[in-house]
């Protein structure tokens, strides 16, 4: 019903008259003579159009004799006074992310007109990254962009944060917006299913539950750009979904008649290894240990090791921990076909990604995107389709050790370290047959998944004239493991200067004494260029005796208005178990410029069903100002280019379960007592959870001198009224509940992009960037924590990234309490557990140096990327469940898959360790820092030029993930979250033919 | 134009309430659908009885951990020879220590029983409603159900939080309450229970409920927990009074080897088995003893096949005439010894639900009289105490003298023999008539062959998880 009235409505909006005429034409080429589609036109510093695939912008005759810009985000700005009808100009390719085009779907700008933290990146640049996991391909490639790596596992989530965690116990990752479809990786992940199978699994299935990164299904050669949107302005039209930061993707689209092949081979292997036993040491070492023990009789099901392992049974334990090399490939191809005004791209990628752990188990991704565009009524008319679809087919071989999990394998690792010391080899010490158990009672489930991804964006561009044009976008995505779908209608108008009669008061306070008012007035309007608008606005001051001040500004401040409506549906698809999210919002956007400088104002208004009906709907607002100094005239010095600017806003959050406010039951009618169903609550609710409050300022320099440009920018979030699953201790009924806290948390980010380039002659260009971040985040205040279930977890004026620590000595005897070491080394008694010392773990910094060459034949890219960490969780030491008894200090070597509880994610999950702990409960061991520096990508195209009947063919070799340095000598290096899984270092060759 | 602004901004405005809101679905109900729909209160109440009967019969995953008999029964002085080394919990009460708060090792009963009880709350304070004749019922059911789960919490935690609401904000601050105040709210809940429950041996209702008398509370379980909580509360002729209507009503079952199964003339309250899935149906109480009787006959520490061994102490107190020792239990030759088990259910389980005939029996008819018979000796009534004594042996023995002088020895000796293996009550009874120390401090070193000592400080109560205390520092 709703539904049908804003169609109606922006039906209404649209029947307005054509009526324009184009007249002046831009032909743009590149250095080898090849049209630059997709370059941004700018007039007077007001974006006016975009070229097509011929490389030409056709506009208003009006602007003959201007003087236009041109970016492109693979090209240098240009800016010429165009003096024909028909102008043809030749770019530089790009030595400077400065002059990048800014693309936020719902509309396009330049990096000049951008008041907001914004990073672009060049997909030109993004390395070749073949493997399942393709979002890691963009680590390190924009400041304030955290993509941390889970592991070498197939399918394995990527954890992404854009300027840190937003919220203090609910962060999100961003949203991503796929040719303007908006999708929350929360919304798509949260409820993915869990298959059936074994409990503990064995790191060749890594995080069953994920099916990675959402938007890891679409095959990234078929990106154009990326743009990474950081503040309050910059995300504002994305509204309160936009508060965890948006990664805008665009694809390509056809701008020739080609046929590209690409196919991609590439070996992959964990150059670090563990030196294991060998059978017969690890048979040797069984005999000792029973020898020690007294046993006489090995015969039974405790001893089948003794006479089964060496004959028929060997399980490689090098491989299953730490896996083998593996071979895999892809192949894809496009086929693109243009005429002018239509154009059509078709693509297909096959990714067969064999396990390096298991043999057994295989992920083979399938993708297939179209992108169709048509072009009517003179170019007015621009109707854009994109599909991307993702098969996925996978086959994991999960393998349940449960019934091992508490003793060591055969080929026990020799030496086992802790703290970085080898301090034991199972010679030197008593060992006893209950401290190794054989491992041949494992069984294996073949776990299949079938996935099927889509997203469909359907796009309506209709420019009226010159200064209104219409956006129209219905984006629909699926995808069959969460078996929801999505559908979303994004309607925006945008007026440039606007054509509105009469005056309105925007405020108005009156008294017995005063009167104040502003307001408004726009006279003379220039219809359709037939009338010019003359515009007062000002402030009105009368005091009681009518002895009146009024302040007016003349001139026409009003350049550009964009209004928007959101719909946003998600529901189940299948029989009645429907689960919906609604979410609506209308977005006003208005944009002006007064001399140099810009001014950005947001207002929306935004409802979501995920808060009871009293609590559902909130305002949102921003607000920004550039300032372009160097273009004042006192400036003077064309060397330089300086804008400061600086943006502030509120945004919102709505990360929460569906239906979460409702008082929920279900009935099952198939359990227990006979003949009668049960009943059982499905949830705590709180129907007054509300909007989380988060308010973002941001700012920020844009600064270019000769060859050296610099991006700086400081932004800070406040979050209030923090929405979060507050923890509950379970023996209330639920472990959690969602509401509303009234503590503040702070989020800082200090992000520097510094990049420096060289021409050659020749079309060569170097470039280099440094991209560095420094993340912090504080917990502000937090009323009555220590009566709180976060008294134990969190302190207020540190970071939330806090560890306890504890380093295990023993139970004393005499009183049974237990001893262990704080961080000084001293022993410390305690009755309980439970006030464990809290140490913070927080990133330091992290960031990247990329270094890259372009020249006719050659382009090479080195990405380098390192981190530091602070005290990550080495979480090796953990006793699991079996104990010999408490106080027994007897060393009980381990190599074990364990369960373990992450205090800050509030989530159990497993591991595979190596453990010469001494007896434990379950808890935390041994911080350190956690620094590294990583190749993440070193690679050297060639590209070879028209050979009979191929337009080009281009070779690419390269090496990706080789760990260069790291103080952290766990297996995965990097990450101190889901596994101990490596990242594989990586290398391959791909070569692209195009036809 | 801005009275066109006017109607769109309109138009946009109330289409969106209605866009909003995300419909419900039929894949939950939500409570007006409850409060309006018998049926669905049935369910809800069966779904409670279903969580009781999982409460006192756990049994996860195989291992006895769970299961308050067995633990109990570890701790007391019911069990010999238990060596659990990959069980922490049972090799932990074995040895009467838990250290303090171990997070391994520690039985957990505490999360479980209160979980029930915000369950009830929810259902008292948030569905039922007492102006509703039809919820009367049901409202008495919940609330007995409730102070029965306090009735043990008391005595196994002490001092524990009393939770009425369903608010989780006032339960969350809830602190430990003195044991006093929570057994004089239980017994005066359970009295005006009492005073309007049904008397209704038949079912409660005209639904499709299998539900009949024994399974579901009546004014007789009330009864029988009003008796208990007074001998818990030294209120000895309160108590008399309630077990003496209760033996009036109830007849001994003469076949010793039906005593658990239904129909059976003696038992008061049974629970109806759970089970998981539809192909087997366990009897949990049952798969307990009968799973793990086996004495080592395979390799030391191939862990939970271990035996539950009932101690000598046990065995030597029964005498070659007493019907339960030939009927509650079992033996096994293992290695020239004779090991001996539990065997009062006989059943583990069954395919199909009618030929199951076993219950798990809550409260059976003994059970009143050992409460009848220690509340009139502590009341200095000890001729009666010996009546009664008298009175259920006779029953118990084939060959049987009547005793002349009782004191509480004989009669803990007596219920021991009788409740062995059965929620704990070898252990609770000690508490209860303080002869833990006197017992325990001759035990605790028999078990431990010598290791460990008895310590009533440490000893007495279970520790609340460490897992709560860390997530709730008001506790």
């Amino acid at each position: 019903m709703g539904l049908t009235k804003i169609i109606s409505s922006i039906l209404l909006l649209m029947a307005f008259v054509v009526a324009a005429q184009a007249q002046v034409t831009v032909t743009l080429v590149d250095g080898e003579g090849k049209p630059v589609a997709e370059a941004t036109v700018e007039a007077n510093k007001k974006v006016i159009g975009k070229t097509d695939a011929d490389g030409t912008a056709t506009l208003d005759s009006s602007y003959l004799n201007q003087q236009l810009c041109f970016t492109h985000v693979s090209f240098q700005m240009f800016c010429e006074k165009v003096t024909r009808n028909v102008n043809k100009f030749t770019l530089k390719s790009n030595d400077n992310f400065l002059d990048a085009a800014v693309v936020t779907s719902y509309e396009s700008t330049t990096r000049r007109t951008t008041i907001g933290n914004v990073s672009t990146i060049d997909m030109t640049k993004v390395p070749v990254l073949n493997t399942s996991n393709s979002l890691s391909a963009l680590q390190g490639l924009a400041p304030g962009l955290d993509i941390k790596v889970s592991g070498g596992g197939l399918g394995q989530a990527s954890k992404v944060r854009i300027q840190g965690d937003q919220s203090l116990l609910f962060a999100a990752p961003p949203i991503y917006v796929i040719d303007g479809v908006v999708i929350s990786e929360y919304q798509t992940n949260s409820i993915a299913k869990t298959p059936q199978g074994g409990n503990q699994v064995i790191p060749a299935i890594p995080n069953q539950n994920s099916r990675g990164n959402f938007i890891d299904f679409i095959d990234f050669n078929n990106l154009e750009s990326i743009t990474i949107l950081k503040d309050a302005d910059a995300v504002a039209i994305y509204g309160s979904r936009g508060a965890n930061g948006a990664i805008v993707i665009k694809t390509k689209k056809a701008l020739s008649n080609t046929i590209t092949l690409i196919s991609n081979s590439n070996l992959s292997w964990q150059p670090r290894r563990l030196d294991l036993m060998n059978t017969e040491e690890y048979l040797q070492m069984r005999k000792t240990a029973i020898n020690n023990s007294g046993i006489t009789n090995i015969s039974g099901q405790a001893f089948y090791d003794m006479t089964l392992y060496d004959s028929t049974e060997y399980n490689d334990w090098q491989k299953i921990v730490m896996g083998h090399s593996v071979f895999n490939y892809s192949i894809g191809f496009s086929v693109s076909s243009y005429t002018k005004g239509a154009s059509n791209r078709f693509s297909f990628n096959f990714k067969p990604n064999k396990h390096f752990y298991d043999d057994k188990s295989y992920f083979n991704q399938f993708n297939i995107s179209n992108n169709w565009e048509k072009e009517l009524l003179n170019n007015n008319l621009i109707i854009t389709n994109t599909s991307n679809i993702g098969f996925t087919f996978s086959n994991q071989n999960s393998i349940d050790l449960t019934n091992f999990s508490v003793t060591a394998p055969p080929n026990l690792p020799i030496e086992i370290w802790n703290k970085d010391e080898v301090i034991w080899k199972y010679k030197d010490k008593q060992l006893y047959a209950s401290n190794i158990q054989h491992p041949l009672n494992r069984s294996e489930d073949i776990l299949q998944y079938n996935n099927i991804d889509m997203i469909n964006s359907l796009n309506i561009k209709y420019r009226i004239n010159r200064n209104i044009d219409y956006d129209f976008i219905y984006g629909l995505s699926y995808n069959t493991s969460t078996d929801k779908y999505i559908t979303q209608i994004n309607s925006s108008g945008r007026l440039i200067y606007p054509n509105v009669i009469g005056s309105y008061s925007l405020k108005k306070y009156e008294s017995w004494k005063h009167n104040l008012e502003s307001f408004i007035t726009l006279k003379d309007i220039k219809i359709f260029n037939l009338i010019q608008i003359t515009n007062i606005s000002g402030i009105n001051y009368n005091n009681s005796n009518n002895e009146g001040i009024l302040v007016t500004y003349t001139g026409n401040p009003i350049k550009e208005y964009v209004t928007n409506i959101n719909y946003y549906n998600t529901g189940y698809n299948k029989s009645q178990d429907q689960i919906y999210y609604r979410y609506f919002a209308i977005y006003n956007r208005l944009l002006t410029r007064i001399n140099n400088i810009n001014f950005n104002i947001n207002y929306r208004y935004d409802g979501s069903s995920r808060f009871s009906p009293e609590n559902r709907w909130s305002s949102f607002y921003s607000f920004g100002i550039g300032w372009n100094l160097s273009d004042e005239n006192w400036f003077n010095n064309k060397n330089f280019y300086l804008k400061p600017r600086i943006t502030y806003g509120r945004l919102g959050n709505d990360n929460i379960p569906d239906y979460g406010y409702m008082q929920r039951f279900i009935y099952s009618s198939s359990q227990n007592y006979p003949n009668n169903g049960i009943i059982k609550e499905i949830n705590l609710y709180s129907r007054n959870y509300k909007w989380e409050d988060l308010r973002k300022s941001n700012i920020g320099i844009d600064l270019k001198y000769k060859k050296i440009s610099l991006i700086l920018d400081y932004s800070l979030t406040k979050s209030k009224d923090l929405l979060i699953n507050y923890r509950l201790p379970e023996y209330l009924g639920q472990t959690s509940i969602f509401r509303n806290f009234p503590g503040v948390f702070e989020n800082r980010s200090l992000e520097i992009n510094l990049g420096y380039s060289i021409n050659f002659k020749k079309e060569k260009t170097l470039n280099i960037q440094s991209i560095f971040t420094i993340p912090t985040d504080k917990l502000v205040s937090f009323p009555d924590i220590e009566k709180s279930s976060y008294a134990n977890t969190l302190i207020i004026g540190k970071t939330k990234s806090l560890s306890p620590y504890f380093q295990y000595a023993g139970v004393d005897q005499g009183t049974g309490l237990y001893s262990y070491y704080d961080k000084d080394g001293k022993i410390i008694y305690s009755k309980t557990l439970a006030k464990r010392e809290l140490i913070e773990t927080p990133i330091n910094f992290y960031g990247s140096f990329i270094i890259n060459y372009q020249s006719k034949k050659i382009s090479a890219n080195l990405t380098l990327f390192y981190r530091n960490e602070k005290n990550i969780d080495r979480k090796i030491l953990n006793y699991g469940v079996t104990q010999a008894s408490p106080g027994d200090n007897t060393n009980n070597y381990r190599f074990l898959l364990y369960e373990n509880f992450d205090v800050n994610n509030n989530s159990n999950y497993q591991k595979f360790i190596i453990s010469s702990a001494p007896n434990l409960p379950n808890g935390y061991l041994n911080k350190l820092n956690s620094n590294f520096l990583r190749i993440n990508n070193l690679s050297i195209t060639y590209k070879l030029e028209k050979i009979i009947g191929i337009q080009g063919i281009n070779f690419t070799a390269y090496i990706n993930n080789l760990l260069i340095a790291t103080s952290n000598k766990e297996l995965n290096y990097e990450n101190n979250s889901n596994n101990l899984l490596p990242i594989l270092l990586n290398t391959g060759i791909t070569t692209q033919i195009n036809f | 134009m801005k009275k066109y602004i006017l109607i769109l901004v309109s138009i946009y405005v109330a289409s969106c309430e209605k866009t909003i809101s995300a419909p419900t679905n039929k894949s939950f109900i939500v409570i007006n659908e409850i409060i309006s729909d018998e049926n669905l209160l049935d369910s809800y109440i069966s779904s409670i009885y279903n969580d009781l009967y999982t409460l006192f019969n756990n049994e996860t995953s195989n291992t006895p951990d769970a299961n308050i008999s067995v633990i109990l029964g570890a701790f007391s002085d019911e069990f010999k020879d238990v060596f659990f080394p990959s069980n922490n919990i049972l090799r932990n009460s074995y040895n009467n220590s838990y250290y303090t708060n171990e997070p391994i090792g520690t039985p957990n009963f505490f999360i479980p029983f209160y979980k029930i009880i915000i369950r009830c709350n929810v259902m008292l304070n948030d569905v039922l409603d007492e102006e509703k004749h039809s919820h009367k019922k049901y409202i008495n059911e919940i609330k007995s159900i409730r102070s029965i789960l306090y009735f043990y919490i008391v005595q196994l935690y002490q001092e524990a939080p009393l939770i009425t609401s369903s608010d989780i904000d006032i339960n969350f601050i809830t602190p430990r309450t003195n044991t006093n105040i929570i057994i004089n709210f239980c017994i005066d809940e359970l009295n005006n229970v009492f005073s309007s429950i049904h008397e209704n041996k038949n079912k409660i209702n005209n639904s499709s409920t299998n539900f009949s008398y024994t399974e579901r509370i009546n004014k007789d379980v009330v009864s029988y927990y009003l008796s208990a909580f007074y001998l818990l509360k030294k209120d000895y002729n309160k108590s008399i009074y309630h077990s003496l209507s209760l033996i009036e009503k109830y007849n001994f079952e003469s076949n010793f080897s039906k005593k658990f199964e239904i129909p059976s003339s003696e038992n008061i309250w049974l629970l109806n088995p759970s089970f998981s899935n539809q192909t087997f149906l366990y009897n949990n109480a049952n798969a307990t003893f009968l799973n793990y009787k086996l004495v080592p006959s395979i390799v030391p520490f191939v862990s939970f096949t271990r035996p539950f061994s009932l101690s000598d102490s046990l065995i030597n107190k029964m005498s070659e005439y007493d019907n339960r020792r030939i009927n509650f239990i079992d033996s096994v030759y293992f290695e020239s010894k004779w090991y001996y088990l539990p065997y009062k259910y006989k059943v583990t389980g069954s395919y199909d639900v009618n030929s199951l005939k076993e219950r798990f029996v809550l409260l059976r008819l003994p059970l009143v009289y050992f409460n009848l018979i220690e509340a009139y000796y502590m009341n200095d009534q000890k001729d009666l105490s010996l009546y009664y004594l008298n009175k259920i042996s006779s029953i118990n023995y084939s060959k049987y003298n009547d005793i002349e002088n009782i004191d509480l020895h004989i009669i803990l000796k007596e219920r021991q023999i009788e409740m062995f293996g059965e929620m704990g009550d070898r252990w609770l009874t000690l508490k209860r008539t303080n002869l833990i120390d006197s017992i325990m401090k001759i035990y605790v070193p028999l078990k431990s062959k010598g290791e460990n000592k008895w310590d009533p400080n440490q000893m007495l109560y279970l520790p609340i998880p460490i897992s709560e205390t860390t997530i709730n520092p008001n506790l």
